[in-house]
Formats: C-alpha cells, structure tokens, sequence
C-alpha cells in the first residue's frame, strides 16, 4: 500500500515535469518525428488518428494530419485537406512553404499556423486537424469540427405557453448565435469571450449590451472572473459560487436560465449574461429578489392575468414557508385565536395520534421530501409505483393508522402544493419551512414573527453586484414598480430599472400615446 | 469568507436560546379539555360555589368526528377552589377560551361577595373571551340547565344557546356579554339587565327556554320582565331590528288581524334639561311592513291605512309608557343607561343628583314621539280573499 502510495507521488512528480518537455520548440522538420512525438504524449489515447498522405504528383511533399476521431467531420478531412493536398498539382520550388497549403490549396473557413504546442494540444481536442508537412516545423491548425449537439428544444424547467419554445444548447455558439439573432439591430451587442478553468479549459462568453450595461457591474464581473482559480469548470454553477455576492445565503443572487428569450430581456434591461461552453444554462446577472416570481410568460400574455399570477407566486412562497409554523402556533400556543368549530374538528383529528404536532410535521415532511427528490432522479417507468407508495405514505392509509392526522396531512399538502410553484426556490423553502416550524414550536407565534424578522434583515442586507437584492421595495417610485409584483403594460413601461439600467433610462420616448 | 470564531460562538447561543429558554407552554390540542360552557350555583350547604361545566368532548371514530357533550361538577369555597375540584375530576388541562356562556343562578347573585368573586375571576382570566354570554337562570338551580335540557337540535346545549345568541332572530330577549355586564355594573347608574332562562318540560324531553329580562341594581334583582316587554326594553336601547308586533285581542278595533313586521327602528334617548327640570326625550322612527292580515279586510285602503298607522303608534306607545312606568316607579332600575347620557350632558348636575340617582330617576317626565312608516300597498301584495 506505501509502495503504492509512493509510486503515485512519484507519477505526480512526473507530470509536473511534462511542461518542460514540451517546449516551445518541440516541433521537428521531419514527420515522422513529430508523429513519434505525438504519439508519445498522447499515449493510450486511442482516439487520436495520424493520417499520413503525400501529392500524386510531386512525392516530396509529404504530410501527416492529426485528428480526434468523433470529434470531427469527415467530409471536410476528406473533400477538404486529404483531397486538394493529394490531387493539386503545386509549383516546383524546392520546399514547399506552409503558407501555400494554408492559402491556396486547404479549403477550410478557419485555418491557424503555429508552433505552440499547447495551442495545438488544446485544437486538437476542440476537433480541429493538426497538420504537418514534411521540412516545415510548424503546423497547421485546420478548422474541421463535427461532433453531434443536441438539437434546439424547450427547456423542460422553463416551458412557455405563448412565447418561442427555443432553448439553449450545450454548443456555446449554438447559444451564442440564438442570442444575437434577437438581438440584431444593435452594433452595441458585445460578447466577449474569457477563457476559465487552469486544467481543463471552458470557453465563456459575457454578453452585454454597451450603452445599457452599468460599466461598474461590468468591471465588477471581470474582476471577479480573474479570481476563479478551479482547474475543471463543468457547470454554470461552478462559476456562481465562486462569484456570488452572499456564498452563504441560500438565495441565489445570480440568475440562470435556458431561454435566450428572457437573456434577450434582461440584456435589455442593462444586465450582463455569462454563457459557459458546455452548459446549456445562462447566468444573468444582476439578480434581486424579485425575479424569482417573474416568468417568461408574463410577458406574452395579458398583463392583468400577468399580475395575477406573480401575485399567486408571491402568495405561495409566503404560503409554503409560513403555513407549518402558524399550524404549530395555532393549535399548541394560541387555540383561543381558532373558531370553536375548526378547534374541535382539529382536536377531534388528533384524538389517538401518538405524536407531537410537531414530530407529525416533520415525518410528513421528510416523507414529502423523500418522494419528491425520488420523483426527481427516478425514471420514468416507475414513476406510478412511486406515486401509489407516495400517496399511502401522504394520505388516507397513514390518518387511518392514526400515525398523522388529517389536518397535518392538508398542512404537508398545501405547502408541498404552493411550493412546487416556484422551483427555483425549492432550497430556499425548504430551509425557511423548517425554521420557521421549529421557532414556532418553541415560542409560538412570537418565533414565528422573529424568524419572518430575521429572514427580511436578511433580504434587505445582500446585494447582487452593488444592487440592492429587495430593489423595489426600497423606493416609492411608481416608474420602478412597473414590472415588480406586477407587470404594467408595455406602452406604461417607459424606463428602464433604476439601479441596472443605469445609463440608459429611456425605454421609449414617453408620452408617444 | 470564512466565519470568526466569535460569530460561531454568536450563532451557536442562538440556536441554544430556544431550546433552553423557550416558554415551554407548549399544549397539545387534544391534551386539552374544551369547556363551552358554565354554570355557577350557590351551595347552601357549605356555603360556597357549586360549578358546573359542560364539556365538548370530540372523538374519532374511523372516519367520523363526534362531539358529546359531558358534564362535570366542582365545589368549592370560591371560584377558583371550585375549579381545582373540577379540575381534578376532569384529568386535563382546561381550555377556558372557547367557553361560550355563562349561566347565574338567582341565589349566587344575592350572595354579593360570591358574586363580585366570580366576576373578578372571568375578569382576571385572561383565557376567558370577554363575549362570554351571561344569563341568569330563573327560580332553578343553575346547573341544572346544562345537566337535564336537551336542545333537539344540537347535542351541545352551549353551542346551542350561543347560536340563539349569534342569530337573535327572537326579540324576547337581550344577548348580553360579560363586556357589557360589567361595564353597566361598573357605572354610576349601577344597574344592569340579564337574559332569563328556565327550563321547559315537553313531550320531547326538557328544552331550555330563553325568555324575558331580570334587572338588577347592584347584585340584587328588584324585577323581572317577560317576553313582551323585554321587547320594548329593547326597542328603548336601540337594539330592536327585528320584530314582530301582533295585534292585542283586547285592543283597538282598527288593529284587528293585523299583524306589523319590524324591519328598521330607530330610538334616541336625549336628557333635556327644560325650566321643570330634567325631561326623557324619546324619539323612535319605525319601518315596518304589514306582516299578516287576518281575515278578508281592505287594510290598504288610503284612509283604512291612516286609521291603522294610528292605531299601531298609539298601542306602540303605550307599551312604552307602561314600561317606562315599570322601571321608574316599581323598579327604579335604570337599565337604558339614560344616567350616563345625563352624565355625559350635564356633568355638574350629574355631580349633585348621582347619589340619588334612583329616586330622581324615578321622576323623571318622559316625552314621547313615535313615528312608524308602513311601507308596501296594495300593488305590492293584494289583500288574500277566499273566493265567493
């Protein structure tokens, strides 16, 4: 086991040496050289192909091309490199320079000449095709990506009724291209491209619109940026918690989303968007507290029925996090508030009930949980058994046994209800739902009060990048209310928000009606 | 980013707080005895408080909620040793809010210190709602009414009196809280009006009977008034909403089978002090609709209506001067708080006349003037007529 141990540090000690064996000038004149050497840093890895072809009619022009099979298109290797360079009858001038394949004979949209190997290394694995010619130690980096991505469809999380049912891809330029297709009118459209990630690298893009986007927020991010420091990136929510402004809150104060809709709106409204390679998932940014209710839809339907359905949303996250807490305090501190008729019919339910309210609470509770995050990683096939035992455990069969009673059951009910209503809010509510139910059960409602106290110091005290998170709520400007809890129409809506939009209020010129 | 260690520290006293401070008052609901209801009783024996209260005991059956009705009994010297014995005898912790009425017997409210005792108590009690209905039970023992009437429709004689209570569809009586009781108690004027109960035998078993109005001065009863007038008292205090008047079989000829449905009355009483002293200004704006005619009659008939409105306002008044006369002269209870309205307008003959408060009541001169509007004619709703 030591021995085994102490092999592995030395491979350790290994690896860290490559670097200096790959040097700036490692490429050789000679093809076979550079193939050894390849083939020696990519040992067992056996997608990589080396493709050796020369010029029908001039047999000194040799050339060895590198590629990563799947990750490239075979026609373009084919009709592309193999064919021109084999069948094109060059001019007789002794050794041939690269630059005449590069101009003149490749058909390719995207070629690069370089010696640097990491450059190499990394085209290599983004599906591009090295290319070597015989006395020349310089390559080739032959633009000739071809692998599957999954094709463009709505986002399961995110559906929409009325609105376009495209949804971001893992493909960043799939993405990229989505975005700036909405966005075509304006030459102020910015992507600008950041590389993260020091072990495997992932390609960002922050997307923003110049003479909307606040230039602090945007210095803010980048700087934030250049402290990332992970060597994987694999997920949007890598980046997040590195760079959101409360790493212990449970609220996020990054936004995410797949729609390049709702990235179109925000950029509109001055925000910054951050793309990752890989991930079909967007973060916007600024985010306040707000946004969690606002949804895409809102803005393709009728804006009364809009409204009414942010003020729903509201109401179910007060809901879900409040209900236990005021069942406990109702029944075990406070009867006297409940009507005669409902005190009986809940003492009347808890005849015979073995447990506390508040065990009963938590074993329902945990039991929602349990089903829910079963449902969630479960396939599909069984999900109807899932739902049968689910309902067993949450209903009928568990009141009748007098293990929970039937109020507690409508309690767990109704607060799993509301709380599926806002899914992004999901850890949020189930950490507040707990709290709130254990200070009740101490102290009743006054516990109840202290944790809705302490949540709102709480809200009111975080920012996302400079912006106060409870944004609206802190002004008594009607302009800035306009799209909060509710959403006034489009042709009312004549400023952008105050805090983001800093630079460019003007939405509309005002008083066009 | 990472955490001080006094922050840890901070935080950690906060999650200990609760547990170890936390007002462990912590009830179940069903842990608890639901009381709807009391009754108190003086105990000649040993010269203390009996106390009766029914209790809503809810079960559970299968898939059906019951709610029995029970009924247990405490002795003791004084309310609260009365309810230690109940206590006792119950086995469970006592949920006093949602105790609905309170029912006197007549002996406990001539025994003043008792009396005074046990309205202290509710008053001291904070679990008790001060909407607690008071009655006084009339020439029986008090508990009695909670442990023989049985209400048909409701299994809970409780619930079933705060029903009465809520509807108030009947006139003749007064719905009377403990905030009001003691309020009158409290005032200068001293005196006070209690719904009446007694019980009822029937074929149906034994009903409990809400009727008529007991007035007190301080503890003491000094007069009782039946059904009718109790409507006129309340016509008086402005609660009369609804009512109905039915014609007297002995009365005027023009009022014959005619019977009045009160649908709004007014009544403001005013102190006025003229040359001749202090006058009772009384003005009663009444709405009503002919409810009932018996017999074939032209009642709408324009001068047939006048003679009727006539006859209508003059047997009203009466019945108001006879009450009147009642409570000055007989009773001198001054139950319609007019002492109050005397205070309120004229503090500094209120000053020289509270401590004879009851005898000057007593003569008192009334004004009376009562209007009555008989809505509806004939287009509305033809007379019934049998055919030839």
């Amino acid at each position: 086991m030591n021995n085994l141990y102490k092999h592995s540090r030395k491979n350790k000690a290994n690896l860290a040496n490559q670097p200096s064996d790959s040097a700036k000038n490692a490429l050789s004149s000679s093809i076979e050289q550079n193939e050894a050497f390849f083939r020696q840093l990519l040992k067992n890895d056996d997608m990589v192909v080396y493709r050796h072809f020369e010029n029908q009619n001039d047999a000194t022009v040799k050339c060895c091309a590198i590629f990563v099979d799947g990750m490239i298109n075979q026609e373009i290797i084919n009709e592309n490199i193999i064919g021109p360079v084999t069948r094109t009858l060059l001019p007789k001038m002794g050794l041939l320079p690269l630059e005449v394949l590069q101009t003149q004979v490749i058909m390719a949209h995207n070629i690069q000449k370089t010696a640097d190997l990491d450059k190499i290394i990394e085209a290599l694995n983004s599906g591009n095709t090295i290319l070597f010619l015989d006395g020349t130690a310089e390559a080739l980096i032959i633009s000739s990506q071809g692998w599957k991505s999954r094709a463009i469809t709505e986002p399961e999380t995110e559906k929409s009724q009325r609105g376009p049912k495209e949804g971001f891809t893992e493909s960043l330029m799939v993405n990229l291209s989505l975005l700036r297709r909405k966005l075509n009118a304006s030459h102020q459209t910015k992507f600008k491209f950041k590389v993260l990630g020091s072990r495997v690298h992932t390609k960002a893009c922050i997307c923003y619109l110049e003479e909307l986007v606040n230039p602090a927020i945007l210095a803010e991010l980048e700087s934030r940026l250049e402290k990332v420091q992970l060597d994987a990136i694999l997920g949007t929510n890598y980046v997040v918690e590195f760079i959101k402004d409360a790493p212990f809150s449970p609220f996020k104060t990054i936004g995410n989303t797949e729609r390049p809709d709702v990235v179109a709106g925000k950029l509109l409204e001055g925000r910054i968007a951050l793309l990752l390679d890989g991930s079909p998932v967007a973060l916007t940014l600024p985010y306040i507290f707000i946004e969690y209710f606002q949804s895409n839809d809102d803005y393709f339907i009728n804006f009364f029925y809009a409204t009414i359905s942010r003020l729903i949303r509201i109401a179910s996250f007060i809901f879900t996090i409040s209900v236990p807490a005021i069942y406990l305090a109702l029944t075990n501190f406070h009867p006297e508030i409940l009507p005669t008729p409902l005190l009986l019919s809940i003492s009347s339910a808890r005849q015979g009930i073995a447990f506390p309210t508040i065990i009963e609470l938590l074993l329902l509770g945990f039991a929602f949980e349990i089903i829910r995050e079963a449902g969630n990683r479960m396939p599909t096939t069984i999900g109807q058994a899932l739902s049968i035992v689910g309902a067993l455990i949450l209903g009928q069969a568990a009141v009748e046994a007098r293990i929970v009673s039937a109020p507690m059951v409508i309690v767990t009910g109704l607060t799993a209800v509301t709380g599926l209503m806002i899914p992004s809010l999901g850890g949020v509510i189930i950490i507040l739902r707990f709290v709130f139910a254990i200070l009740a059960t101490f102290i009743g409602f006054y516990g109840y009060i202290f944790g809705v106290i302490g949540l709102l110091i709480h809200l009111f005290e975080i920012r996302s990048f400079g912006v106060p998170y409870m944004t609206p709520l802190n002004t008594l400007n009607l302009q800035e209310i306009k799209d909060t809890a509710v959403r006034a129409p489009w042709w009312y809506m004549e400023k952008r928000p105050r805090f983001i939009g800093v630079m460019n209020r003007i939405r509309q010129s005002p008083k066009k009606f | 980013m990472s955490i001080h260690r006094n922050q840890w520290i901070l935080a950690m006293l906060l999650i200990i707080a609760p547990f170890i401070s936390g007002c462990w008052d912590y009830t179940e609901i069903d842990d608890q005895i639901i009381i709807s209801g009391i009754a108190v009783d003086y105990d000649q024996e040993s010269k203390g408080i009996t106390l009766t209260a029914e209790i809503t005991l809810p079960t559970f059956s299968g898939k059906e909620s019951n709610f029995n009705s029970k009924i247990y009994q405490g002795k003791g010297q004084s309310m609260l040793d009365a309810i230690v014995d109940l206590a006792s005898k119950a086995g469970r912790h006592l949920l006093w809010s949602h105790a609905k009425v309170l029912i006197l017997s007549q002996e406990i409210m001539a025994q003043e210190n008792l009396f005074i005792g046990v309205m202290d108590w509710i008053k001291r009690t904070r679990e008790i709602r001060d909407t607690i209905w008071m009655l006084v039970a009339k020439e029986i023992f008090a508990g009695d009414i909670l442990l023989k009437s049985n209400p048909q429709t409701q299994k809970i004689i409780s619930a079933y009196l705060d029903g009465l209570f809520l509807a108030q569809k009947s006139e003749t009586f007064l719905s009377v809280p403990f905030s009001k009781f003691i309020d009158d108690l409290e005032s200068d004027s001293v005196c006070s009006a209690l719904p009446t109960i007694r019980l009822e035998d029937s074929s149906n078993g034994i009903l409990p009977l809400l009727e008529g109005t007991a007035l007190f001065y301080r503890n003491k009863e000094v007069g009782w008034l039946d059904g009718k007038q109790t409507r006129i008292l309340s016509l008086l205090m402005n609660h009369l909403k609804q009512a109905v008047f039915a014609p007297e079989p002995s009365g005027n000829q023009n009022l014959k089978g005619v019977s009045l449905k009160v649908d709004n009355c007014q009544t403001a009483i005013q102190p006025v002090l003229g040359p001749k002293g202090l006058v009772m200004k009384i003005r009663v704006k009444m709405d009503a609709q002919i409810g009932e005619i018996d017999g074939e009659q032209d009642v709408f008939k324009p001068d047939k209506i006048k003679k009727l409105i006539k006859a209508d306002q003059n047997m009203i008044k009466a019945q108001i001067k006879d009450l009147l006369r009642l409570l000055q002269r007989n009773y001198q209870c001054d139950v319609t708080g007019f002492g109050n309205k005397v205070a309120a307008k004229y503090p500094k003959l209120w000053k020289e006349i509270k401590n004879r408060w009851r005898n000057e009541y007593a003569a008192i001169p009334a004004d009376i003037r009562f209007k009555l509007t008989i809505f509806g004619s004939q287009d509305s709703m033809k007379e019934t007529k049998v055919g030839p």
